[in-house]
């Protein structure tokens, strides 16, 4: 895909994200662009001095450490922005994880507070049937996770495996 | 298939509700109640047993978290806890979400998963005050992040570690930054990123938990090997 291709595709993606209610994606997603990509990249420090009225100043500067120059070399972190493909592989990771990462972690959950003891040495657990999470009352309620039984319908389970090869297909179109 | 095509079947998907988490505080509390997961399994393969109570103390298989944070003797709903007994030599401990604990400079701060001795939760209740930093022996912080773990989520953990002194300080997450690795390690934080279900990293983070626990244990009774 060219640059044109890819801003439309990522421009249609946040349309559909924000149609479905999913501005919060988003927000996560953007605030990575925001902050770019951290890189190290290596200086050449000069120190030079120039005169002032009250007397001369000593300060440092910076010239980028391209092959040929000569001096003592440092290294700096600065960021740079993403590229467009980089960026609809960050939005299309970022919805991997929503699709695939998050309802594994609360199903793994649930198994984890239902661990059955096999060994002797082992302890006592006491076992969890349901796992929900409520606001305080007098708290704006914050959206709560759905239930785990929503997770693991076969409706939901079916929606979440279309999601998985339609987002490979994606990637796989944009780096194309 | 076109990319046309793949963002019908997208949109359709989506609308449909493909994700049903609708906020990313949704999606922080599935991963508190994941980390939250692994203590009482960690508590368990230990040979502690675990309970699970109400804040009236009555065991209950129903378990309520809280999606804010709040105060340990909070009875809004009827939020549980984990109650964890290592033999019977051994004070009991408790397992928490999101309890507010205060620090030593007499602030509190909320921490994602607690665990604190039992003696002091109960006073805690009884007194309506929150617990002391000084008898918690682990706090977790977790962050979960869709696509890149920010330099803020490490300089706030920074700031709690230097207000809970005491429990030993964890920081969790789903997902990394060099940024971060690198600012948590350089000042010597214990850190586990890319903590999910089936990673090494939770093996890590279990091993980390283990730690807390063994220094409990040991200092009442030695004798019990875990």
């Amino acid at each position: 895909m060219d640059e044109q291709e890819l801003a439309g595709t990522e421009a249609a993606v946040r349309e559909i994200l924000i149609s479905a209610g999913l501005q919060w994606i988003l927000d996560d997603v953007d605030e990575a662009l925001g902050a770019g990509i951290w890189t190290d990249k290596p200086i050449v420090v000069r120190h030079q001095s120039r005169q002032t009225p009250t007397g001369e100043e000593k300060f440092d500067f910076y010239e980028p450490a391209t092959p040929g120059v000569k001096g003592k070399l440092q290294n700096i972190t600065t960021n740079i922005p993403y590229t467009r493909l980089q960026r609809m592989d960050l939005l299309i990771s970022a919805l991997q994880r929503a699709v695939i990462e998050l309802p594994a972690i609360q199903e793994d959950t649930l198994k984890n507070l239902n661990l059955e003891g096999g060994a002797e040495e082992e302890g006592h657990l006491m076992r969890a049937d349901t796992v929900s999470f409520l606001p305080e009352e007098g708290v704006t309620a914050s959206p709560s996770p759905p239930p785990l039984s929503d997770i693991l319908s076969r409706e939901a389970t079916l929606r979440r495996d279309s999601m998985v090869n339609v987002l490979a297909a994606l990637l796989e179109e944009i780096t194309r | 298939m076109s990319v046309s095509t793949l963002l019908a079947e997208l949109r359709t998907n989506l609308l449909a509700g493909a994700v049903s988490y609708t906020s990313s505080s949704a999606a922080n509390d599935v991963y508190e109640g994941f980390l939250f997961s692994l203590v009482v399994a960690t508590a368990r393969d230990c040979r502690a047993t675990v309970e699970h109570r109400t804040v009236d103390d009555n065991p209950t298989t129903n378990l309520v978290f809280r999606t804010s944070p709040g105060r340990i003797y909070s009875r809004a709903q009827e939020y549980t806890h984990a109650h964890i007994k290592f033999g019977p030599n051994v004070p009991a401990l408790e397992a928490h979400i999101g309890v507010l604990v205060k620090g030593a400079s007499g602030v509190e701060h909320e921490c994602d998963v607690l665990v604190l001795d039992g003696l002091e939760a109960d006073a805690s209740r009884k007194s309506t005050v929150s617990p002391r930093a000084s008898k918690c022996i682990l706090a977790v912080e977790c962050k979960y992040y869709l696509s890149r773990l920010p330099l803020g989520a490490a300089r706030g953990f920074a700031g709690l570690k230097r207000d809970l002194a005491k429990p030993k300080l964890i920081f969790a997450s789903n997902n990394t930054s060099n940024n971060v690795n690198k600012y948590l390690n350089n000042h010597s934080f214990t850190t586990e990123f890319s903590a999910v279900p089936g990673s090494r990293e939770v093996d890590y983070l279990r091993t980390h938990i283990r730690e807390a626990f063994k220094t409990h244990v040991s200092r009442y009774d030695p004798s019990f090997g875990i």
